[in-house]
């Protein structure tokens, strides 16, 4: 049926030796982010204080403008916070510079985004392998086929995203997040364009994914619906952050 | 390694064609133009090139062969007495007027020289047709000509400077910067011929060094012997006359600046084209540096592209160029396009939509990759 996700067809163990459970994988310590200065100035983030373990899904949930956005760039070490710690690992990123938290990036996070953005002129499994190609891996053909069989798009390999839906698009863009086993997968509103049967899906994948390979999910949405498939559900209003 | 560049490229095919084109259109412009300019600058030197003289002797500051100044033809004698030199022979090449038998005018170029000489016509000609030249008032003309000057047949008579003349044979090969229509008569009848009064004068004396003298020291004893005129080697009249109609005349500023034009052009298609593919992606590349994808990753990305944009823009404005160069020959305008011109186009080219590629590289490098989760 087209536009359905269909449920994995294999799993398999891309980690061949399990991490330990609830490692921490990202610490937040007084974090703050301020754009511009003065009386225009714009709090995004105040003293935001939050750990993330592996192995679980977070959910952070907020209203447009809560800060949602700016969190998941300071979490996913694309930007820099004002003022704060960011842990990665328990490396603190906040003196190094762009280039090693390029690095850090590339080694430990997995990013799905709202608008998907695959690479419109490669096919599912190109731009899978893309991912590896950009992180400097070897890139595997057959991890990049495994990976995408995983989240149940084993089918979708030599199809372009435009002839696929939205929710495949969604699939091959996590197995693509996926590619080099990343310890953190980051993911911005990622049932935005999708019908509330393929969120659901998509939310379950997440999850199931976040224990059977270890990782650290955050996803962010203001989708009240998927809150129950969260382990822990934090909200962001005005930059603070409760949970 | 994945194909990223590439099947960017293919995936939108109209843009592509357009910056191929743009390409294609920029090296076809380049090379028409570069191809006339050396075509003219062959034709300029042609005279100096065919002879097998090593010395010219000609009037001060004489500015190429199309225009001399008449020199005393006693210096052939002179000429002759240095050490070192072969041989040493008068060569009238001046300019006369044609006059037809239908009325038209046109100002030709005449070479006149000894049939008995050791210099050999610096143009093709049949062995019986310049025998025929011993005879009074004949001239020999290119054929290339003869439709500018009505000439359909041997035995056409003319007036050239108020005198008769005859056409008794053809010639072939014989063009200059000019583009004057090229008659050769012997070398007292030239004279004749000639606007110029050239009673006991000639345009140049052609010198043959000896073997086992150097042409440098040749030229240094001539220069020490004979007063009022210069000494030039070939190389150094072929270099004057190039020079000449390059930059004095600047007729080659001229085709140079449209030739640069015709690369920028292409340049500017390239920098669109690719900006343009950027622009429309600039989520994808955002999400490919949020992954981590170095500078240098995104920036050679562009390059290959450019490159690819570059080399098939470039094969097809070769194949146009090679087409469109017959064209022009037939329409008798000089053109020489020889292989490395082309290898420069290429490389020029390329070069060119590589430096164009740096344009939407600056705005990828600036990309923030926090943006993608912005919108």
């Amino acid at each position: 049926m087209p536009g359905a996700l269909t449920q994995p067809q294999t799993k398999l163990s891309l980690h061949p030796a399990p991490r330990p459970a609830c490692e921490t994988a990202l610490e937040l310590a007084n974090v703050s982010k301020t754009y511009g200065s003065g009386a225009g100035a714009v709090h995004a983030l105040r003293g935001v204080d939050l750990h993330i373990g592996t192995g679980s899904l977070s959910l952070i949930a907020g209203p447009s403008g809560s800060g949602k956005s700016t969190l998941l760039s300071v979490l996913g070490c694309l930007m820099q916070p004002s003022a704060g710690s960011v842990r990665v690992f328990g490396e603190a990123l906040e003196k190094r510079s762009e280039s090693h938290r390029s690095s850090v990036r590339r080694v430990n996070f997995g990013f799905v985004f709202q608008g998907i953005h695959l690479l419109p002129a490669l096919t599912g499994l190109e731009n899978v392998l893309l991912a590896g190609e950009i992180k400097g891996l070897s890139a595997s053909e057959e991890q990049a086929r495994s990976l995408m069989a995983r989240v149940g798009v084993a089918e979708l390999h030599d199809r372009l995203p435009k002839d696929m839906s939205g929710g495949q698009r969604q699939r091959v863009a996590i197995a693509r997040a996926l590619f080099g086993k990343p310890r953190i997968l980051l993911a911005d509103e990622p049932t935005a364009a999708l019908d509330r049967r393929n969120a659901a899906a998509t939310l379950e994948l997440l999850r199931e994914l976040s224990r059977s390979l270890d990782v650290a999910v955050i996803v962010v949405s203001h989708d009240r619906s998927l809150f129950h498939y969260a382990d822990r559900l934090l909200e962001l209003e005005d930059g603070r952050l409760k949970e | 390694m994945i194909p990223v560049a590439f099947k960017n490229l293919l995936h939108n095919r109209a843009r592509l064609a357009v910056a191929l084109g743009g390409v294609a259109f920029s090296v076809v412009l380049t090379l028409i133009e570069l191809g006339i300019l050396l075509g003219f600058l062959k034709n300029a030197t042609a005279v100096i090139d065919r002879t097998p003289a090593e010395l010219w002797v000609m009037a001060p500051q004489t500015p190429n062969q199309d225009m001399s100044h008449p020199i005393s033809d006693r210096i052939a004698g002179q000429t002759r007495s240095v050490p070192g030199v072969a041989w040493a022979e008068n060569l009238i090449f001046d300019w006369g007027v044609w006059k037809g038998a239908d009325g038209r005018q046109e100002n030709v170029q005449i070479i006149g020289i000894d049939l008995d000489g050791h210099i050999p016509l610096p143009l093709i000609a049949e062995k019986e047709d310049l025998e025929k030249l011993r005879r009074p008032n004949t001239v020999l003309l290119d054929t290339a000509e003869r439709k500018r000057l009505g000439v359909d047949r041997v035995g056409v008579q003319a007036e050239l400077w108020g005198r008769r003349a005859e056409i008794v044979g053809f010639t072939r090969g014989g063009r200059t910067f000019t583009t004057a229509a090229i008659l050769v008569a012997q070398y007292d009848q030239a004279k004749e011929f000639t606007f110029t009064p050239m009673g006991g004068q000639t345009s140049f004396v052609q010198v043959k060094v000896a073997d086992g003298y150097r042409v440098e020291d040749v030229q240094e004893r001539l220069r020490e012997r004979l007063s009022g005129v210069e000494v030039l080697t070939g190389a150094e009249f072929r270099a004057r006359t190039i020079r000449y109609w390059l930059v004095t005349t600047g007729v080659g500023t001229g085709f140079l600046i449209s030739a640069l034009m015709g690369l920028l052009v292409g340049g500017a298609v390239v920098a669109q084209v690719l900006y343009a593919n950027v622009v429309e992606h600039l989520k994808e590349f955002g999400v490919m540096k949020a992954l981590g994808a170095s500078p240098w990753w995104q920036t050679g990305l562009l390059l290959e592209q450019a490159a690819y944009v570059g080399l098939g823009g470039c094969a097809l404005g070769l194949l146009s160029s090679a087409g469109l160069a017959r064209v022009v020959e037939a329409t008798q305008t000089p053109i020489w396009m020889p292989w490395p011109l082309m290898l420069c186009a290429l490389a020029v080219a390329v070069v060119i939509c590589l430096a164009a590629s740096m344009v939407p590289a600056a705005k990828l490098l600036r990309l923030e990759p926090a943006a993608v989760f912005m919108s």
